[in-house]
């Protein structure tokens, strides 16, 4: 399978991209690794006239802890140097966990935290060759009018199955994103449409970095996922949770799922819920199940969807039973 | 050297990429060929215009089904079961992904936008995918193909294998307990890394001349020359290293034919390489079947007879799906004593792509249906599950009802032994009371199981026999000329370890010739489980005739008996008195001079069942079938997380009686390669269709195990043969029998960790969760 024809650009400043991007009107696509685009050009799901790759740009590479203990992460920092980076950092355990499992050593080589992110939503009906396309009339996310994977529905439930997601989401992060020479911060839960055919809202922005808040203190997080072999495999469902221990009662919780859904779910009405309630397995069966009522997998990837939402029940027992019990260690 | 651990020859070429693969042979002026595929799973075609498609700059040559004469093929062609398949599609379509056209093009880009360009007009017709609904009466007809002998009122039989032997009435009557339970087996494909790849040209001479990623070249060759009309002696295979087949790569494929055929039209090389999409959607994937299996036993477990009905999915052609179901029947009747059987095998068309023989070929759906059934009835009569076993097991002596004999069967000793090492008894009904007592609260449990089998060691089909010549250098190091084609599993390896062993040589000083259709001799191929033992026999042959000539040649030189020489490291010497010797060299030399320039060749051939004029009939299973046969008992010991449904195999056990192991660590290398294929079955390897449209083509979605899922694995040899010099050895088979005992022992321990019986592959607990 080859490549289709595209021009290659890769400024090194983001200045120059800046007048790369102004010259091509918006009609450029950023590369960052290439693992997630890639085979999406190779399938001709995409076939852009200009390629910009943005690893050549210095500034979007380092991971840095600034004076107020906030942490940024450039856009291409490679999932292999976060698993580095988060290795035993208890408040960012999430990060390291999820970084650690995307894809296989070779992907995470290669990928970046911010083509992650951004990574298109994906469908069995979806991310196919050509040929194998032809066999069947285009779906929403084609251009089409159905959807194969949900019968008679009007919209894409393609699935978001971006690892780095729900542990960036739980713990606050923020996105920079460089919109026509101007940087805008996002909180990145905002950045999803929620469609499956346009997952993002983002448009033609350039990632430049996130911005993980300062911990505070008693923060623990820790991340789940769901695949059917030990590596290779996109998250069929996954969990990631934050919590704030303050007098030895969840002060906070967030929790974010992933890839049951066109973009990551954050859990509603937890925090109320569990005020000032006495932490007991069975609060943590409690909660699973409120997590499991908002989660509401399709069948669009690997694996069983009862058994996609079943794991993510049982997971965020798990992930909260797991960070509980380790606290006082 | 024989029964020595020595590793591949083949190792250093193929870690450093020395060796050249099929898609690695670029020629001067090379075209791409690409296909044209059905987008419908049943159609009519009324029309392909290819007139838009010509004038694309760049299109060399389009060929459509008209191109190809009105010849078929098939994987078997007999009068009962003639050819049904068009190399390119005539004036029906089947399935999704049938092959329609083919163009050759300067480069891929222009052949798929020719691709494109092709428009055919189609009349689409009622498709069917299940067999059961298949065979009802109101289901479309897939081919006007009847069996003239067919009994049941079903439509749609591709073929129909039936045998029965005993008393079943007497049977019935005896029986102390009938069980009856239905099995399926998924759909799975063989994962080879080497995508199917071919280069044809065909040169000014007039001889088409083939690289193509096979099990066989001479089986390749007799397919091309039917389908192409051309004389064998004008089509040359040539060899070249292989990536992996496990079954798929033995049927003649379309883009082999399309490729031969653009290369005649146009006077170039062509070169098609499938995509890995198309290799998961459209080429041939293994058997998937529904065994309906009835066992009557008596009260100690001694099976009393068994009524077995196999359905299998054949796909839009008959592929080797006759094949299967006639192998089925063996696997019922091989490893244990069948006083009575009722057996009734179906290959039942579907409008899916075509299916091949697939690693164990049968054995794997036969076994994991027997063996589960057997501790289910185990359990009901409250033995154990080795001593049912022991019970049933087959022994030496036995005849089979087809005739054969077998000659030498360690099944007892497998099964006594691997009990030994494992710790059976023990671990199983502990784990069995363990489960009982459950209150559905400890997460991890341990379970282990067993499953024994046996296969076939070659049998009597197209090419039947190989052959196989020594000549030697002026040095005194040795070129062995053989057909036999190394796929990976170490063919070459094995025989020039035969003729080390032979010639009393360092395998450093032979070089292996080998599959060639114009350079080497005959040679059975990689498949049906024969290679070592008819290949392996050939090249003995071949190297005991050099070995016989050099001596008594050297009795001239040294002046004694040829009976009291021996030799070793290109040297003869007398056996008293190794002082008085003489060089492989200083012989040649001599023998050439004094013999009119003859230089020593060695010439070796052998077939196997040599009483038998062909293989066994697959309309009712009678007739010689095999000259021996490979047994096996395997454990396997399982964790399952109660809280997920993971399921992880931790250790896996083969006690083996492969005959004689030429070389053990390949039969390990083996036995590795078979498990880990077992654990893929049982656990997560599954082709997903809808409607004939495969959901999962890619390594990314077909759930093949990876690299850290590999399973620890333990032998235990059970060695019942000899190998002597001066005979032809009776080695058993290893490349294919040992994927079906552990498939069940994997099933078998999940239900002794957990309670749940397994009747469908993969294995799935998801209901049963704490
Ligand atoms: C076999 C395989 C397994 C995989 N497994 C996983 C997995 O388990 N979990 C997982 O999360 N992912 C997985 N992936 C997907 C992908 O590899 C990762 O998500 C990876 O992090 C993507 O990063 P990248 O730098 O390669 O992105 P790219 O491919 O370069 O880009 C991805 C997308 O983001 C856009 N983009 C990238 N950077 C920017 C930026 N700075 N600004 C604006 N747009 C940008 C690109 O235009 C593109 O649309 C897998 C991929 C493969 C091939
Ligand atoms: S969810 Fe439906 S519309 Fe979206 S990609 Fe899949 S099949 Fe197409």
């Amino acid at each position: 399978m080859q490549l289709p024809h595209f021009k290659y650009h890769a400024p090194r400043s983001i200045n120059t991209l800046n007048a790369l991007i102004e010259k091509m009107k918006g009609q450029a696509i950023i590369m960052a690794g290439g693992t997630e685009l890639i085979p999406r050009m190779k399938m001709r799901l995409i076939q852009p006239e200009n390629l910009i790759s943005i690893l050549k740009i210095k500034e979007l590479e380092h991971i840095k802890i600034k004076k107020d203990k906030k942490i940024e992460i450039g856009a291409t920092v490679r999932i292999d140097n976060l698993v580095n980076f988060f290795k035993e950092n208890r408040p960012f355990n999430a990060i390291f966990q999820a970084a650690n499992m995307v894809g296989s050593q070779q992907i995470r080589n290669m990928a970046t935290i911010g083509g992650n992110i951004l990574q298109n939503t994906r469908c069995k009906y979806y991310n196919r060759t050509l040929q194998w396309q032809n066999i069947m009339p285009p779906c929403h996310k084609r251009g089409g009018n159905i959807c194969y994977a949900v019968k008679n529905s009007k919209r894409c439930f393609a699935v978001y199955q971006g690892d780095m997601a729900a542990p960036l989401i739980v713990l606050n992060g923020k996105g920079e994103f460089l919109f026509d020479k101007n940087f805008i911060q996002k909180p990145l839960e905002d950045i999803f449409t929620g469609n499956g055919a346009m997952p993002f809202n983002v448009g033609k922005g350039v990632l430049i970095k996130f911005i993980l808040p300062q911990p505070e203190d008693g923060l623990i997080s820790t991340y789940k996922k769901y695949r059917i072999r030990d590596g290779m495999d996109f998250p069929i469902a996954g969990v990631a949770v934050a919590i704030k221990i303050k007098n030895k009662k969840i002060d906070d919780i967030k929790i974010c799922l992933i890839g049951v859904s066109s973009a990551p779910v954050v859990i509603k009405d937890i925090k109320d819920f569990i005020s000032e309630k006495k932490l007991t397995d069975k609060l943590i069966h409690e909660i699973s199940e409120i997590v499991y009522n908002q989660a509401h997998p399709v069948e669009n990837t690997d694996g069983d969807i009862n058994k996609r939402r079943y794991m993510i029940k049982q997971m965020t027992f798990e992930a909260i039973k797991e960070l509980i019990d380790g606290y006082d260690k | 050297m024989i029964g020595r651990r020595i590793p591949r020859i083949d190792g250093p070429i193929k870690a450093t990429g020395e060796a050249k693969y099929t898609t690695d042979i670029y020629l001067p002026d090379m075209l791409v060929a690409k296909m044209l595929r059905s987008p419908l799973p049943h159609a009519k075609i009324l029309n392909i215009d290819i007139s838009k498609a010509k004038k694309i700059p760049g299109v060399k040559a389009i060929i459509t089904g008209r191109d190809a004469w009105d010849i078929r093929h098939g994987f078997i062609e007999t009068p009962r079961y003639p050819a049904d398949q068009y190399c390119l599609a005539n004036d029906r379509v089947r399935y999704i992904g049938e092959e329609i056209a083919c163009v050759a093009a300067v480069d891929e880009d222009t052949a798929y936008e020719a691709i494109d360009a092709i428009k055919v007009t189609y009349e689409e017709l009622p498709a069917v995918f299940d067999i059961f609904e298949a065979i009802k009466p109101d289901a479309p007809d897939i081919h006007e193909f009847r069996l003239p002998d067919l009994i049941e009122p079903f439509k749609n039989v591709g073929g129909r294998c039936a045998n029965s032997f005993g008393d079943m009435e007497a049977a019935f009557k005896k029986a102390y307990l009938i069980r009856e339970d239905r099995f399926e087996t998924q759909l799975r494909t063989h994962c080879y890394l080497e995508p199917q790849a071919t280069v044809a040209y065909y040169d000014v001479n007039g001889k088409l001349n083939v690289w193509t990623s096979s099990m066989g070249v001479f089986r390749k060759r007799m397919h091309l020359s039917k389908i192409l009309h051309m004389p064998l002696s004008k089509i040359r295979i040539h060899k070249s290293w292989v990536g992996g087949a496990f079954g798929g790569k033995i049927d003649l494929f379309s883009h082999e034919f399309c490729t031969s055929l653009l290369s005649i039209k146009t006077g170039k090389p062509v070169k098609y390489v499938a995509e890995r999409d198309e290799i998961f959607s459209y080429f041939r994937h293994g058997q998937p079947m529904v065994i309906d299996l009835k066992t009557l036993v008596a009260k100690d477990g001694t099976i009393l007879g068994q009524i077995v009905r196999c359905y299998n999915n054949c796909g839009a052609y008959r592929g080797s799906g006759v094949v299967c179901i006639f192998l089925c029947w063996g696997f019922i009747i091989l490893p244990y004593r069948i006083p009575t059987l009722d057996y009734i095998g179906y290959s039942i068309y579907t409008n899916n792509p075509v299916r091949a023989p697939q690693k164990g070929h049968g054995a794997p759906q036969v076994r994991f249906a027997v063996e589960s059934q057997l501790d289910i009835i185990a359990e009901e009569l409250g033995i154990d599950p080795i001593e049912i076993r022991l019970k049933n097991a087959r022994q030496k002596g036995d005849i089979l009802p087809n005739g054969d004999t077998i000659k030498n069967a360690g099944l007892i000793e497998c099964i006594e032994e691997i009990e030994k090492k494992t710790d059976f008894r023990k671990k199983y009904s502990k784990n069995l009371k363990e489960v009982k007592q459950y209150k559905n609260n400890t997460r991890f449990r341990r379970g282990i199981g067993i499953g024994v089998s046996s296969y076939f060691t070659g049998t009597l089909i197209y090419p039947h026999n190989s052959a196989a010549i020594i000549k030697f250098n002026d040095d005194g190091t040795v070129q062995c000329y053989t057909g036999a084609l190394d796929i990976g599993q170490g063919a070459e390896t094995i025989l020039a370890q035969i003729i080390a062993e032979e010639l009393s040589i360092d395998i450093k000083d032979i070089e292996i010739i080998a599959g060639d259709t114009d350079n080497t001799p005959v040679d059975i191929g990689s498949w049906i489980s024969g290679l070592t033992y008819v290949t392996g026999n050939a090249v003995k042959k071949a190297s005991e005739d050099a070995r016989k000539q050099l001596l008594s040649s050297a009795a001239i030189y040294l002046n004694v008996h040829m009976d009291s020489l021996d030799m070793r490291d290109r040297i003869i010497f007398v056996k008293d008195n190794p002082e008085r010797s003489i060089t492989f060299s200083k012989v040649l030399e001599n023998h050439i001079r004094d013999h009119k320039g003859d230089p020593i060749i060695g010439k070796g051939f052998f077939r196997g069942l040599k009483d038998a004029e062909h293989g066994p009939s697959l309309k009712n299973a009678k007739g010689a079938w095999s000259d021996s046969y490979a047994f096996d008992a395997q454990v396997a010991e399982v964790e399952v997380d109660m809280h997920t449904g993971k399921i992880k195999v931790i250790k896996a056990t083969t006690a083996h009686d492969c005959g004689f192991p030429i070389n053990p660590l390949l039969v390990e290398g083996q036995i590795d390669g078979q498990v880990s294929m077992a654990a893929g079955q049982a656990l997560s390897e599954e082709i997903i269709m809808e409607k004939g449209i495969t959901l999962n083509p890619s390594f990314l979605e077909y759930k093949l195990p990876i690299a850290t899922e590999m399973v620890e694995n333990d032998y235990i040899d059970i060695i019942t043969e000899e190998y002597k010099k001066g005979h032809h050895f009776h080695t058993k088979e290893v490349g294919e029998g040992y994927v079906s005992g552990i498939l069940a022992a994997i099933a078998n321990a999940v239900y002794n960790a957990t309670g749940v019986r397994a009747k469908r592959l993969p294995i799935r607990i998801i209901n049963n969760l704490s």
